[in-house]
């Protein structure tokens, strides 16, 4: 049974492209469609890595972020940012909530596998 | 309105739009112009205008929310894969369609930050013309938003699209009407701008950028 990886972005595109990456180099990705479907994930299981979109309806992903932190399942999971913005102004906000990796869209698939096999191993 | 305000409107482009701002005063309303690679959404009721050869231009309108935005952009040559007419999913590893993706996302996500809402997008497609930059790249352009727009589930309610000439667009965000003017003049120019364009994204750095915060 592969690691287990929360996927939240609102784009379907988005959750195929990176659902695909993740799931063929073995990771169980379990995709949500926005913060809110996001965070009621978190409460079901703890996930090895979370991977969240920043602009998102509902709850969008720094809101995600700092309910993550709150949550007993998933207060130490390791969260990457997502996102097509690159301002220091938002980066600082994401890492202030508890990001650990800000990815700039677009991206290789590679690059963002290689960043998850940093933080939680193969 | 106030003189200049466009409080309700955002380039969607990194940059700033490229375009000039304008009176037009056939659709009676301020016009902004867009280049290939620029994007912008807004509430104002003006008019974006843009020229296209084998680009692509989207609009997107919400009727509820009255608003709507437009890009225009070029996939770049795929050089590993060219002519290839594979699924743009499988081929997202390929700089062509990320650049794609990203240039539609920004868009969709300009428009939701001011109160459009993704289930009510509607969407129309202009430009891929033959043989203005090479002679597949309208075709693959075309290809690659098309399936974008169904994957995400945005309904095509118009495209004109195709044949040989180039194609002068209007769109007025505030209502989601499109006017097309198909340019018959020599199109040398449009060519050499959407060749330029082509030729930038070639050199460019389509990948992203990785920021690991220190502990």
């Amino acid at each position: 049974m592969g690691k287990k990886i929360l996927f939240v972005d609102d784009s379907a595109s988005m959750r195929q492209v990176v659902g695909l990456a993740l799931t063929s180099a073995g990771y169980e990705v379990t995709a949500a469609i926005d913060g809110k479907d996001g965070a009621s994930k978190l409460d079901q299981e703890r996930f090895a890595c979370i991977i969240t979109d920043l602009n998102m309806p509902n709850m969008n992903g720094i809101e995600l972020i700092k309910a993550a932190k709150l949550n007993v399942n998933n207060k130490f999971t390791p969260i990457i940012m997502l996102t097509t913005k690159s301002s220091d102004e938002m980066k600082k906000q994401g890492q202030a909530a508890g990001a650990k990796v800000w990815v700039v869209k677009p991206f290789k698939p590679d690059q963002l596998l290689g960043v998850v096999q940093k933080l939680v191993g193969a | 309105m106030t003189k200049g305000g466009c409080s309700d409107s955002e380039a969607v482009s990194p940059r700033r739009a490229s375009g000039s701002r304008y009176w037009d005063s056939r659709f009676e309303r301020r016009a902004l112009t867009l280049l290939p690679g620029d994007g912008h959404a807004t509430a104002d009721d003006i008019v974006l205008v843009t020229v296209l050869g084998s680009c692509i231009a989207t609009c997107l309108y919400d009727p509820v929310a009255r608003l709507g935005g437009m890009n225009h952009f070029l996939l770049p040559e795929d050089a590993r894969r060219k002519g290839s007419a594979a699924s743009w999913l499988e081929s997202y590893d390929h700089p062509a369609t990320r650049y794609g993706s990203v240039a539609m996302e920004r868009l969709v996500n300009a428009l939701l930050s001011l109160g459009a809402e993704r289930s009510r997008l509607q969407a129309k497609v202009f430009g891929a013309s033959r043989g203005i930059v090479a002679s597949d790249v309208g075709a693959r352009n075309l290809s690659f938003v098309r399936e974008y727009l169904a994957t995400e589930g945005i309904p095509v309610f118009g495209e004109e699209t195709g044949g040989g000439g180039a194609r002068k667009i209007h769109f007025m965000p505030a209502s989601g009407d499109v006017y097309v003017k198909r340019i018959s003049s020599p199109t040398e120019w449009i060519a050499a701008r959407e060749g330029d364009y082509a030729e930038r994204l070639r050199d460019s750095d389509t990948d992203g950028a990785i920021f690991i915060f220190p502990e």
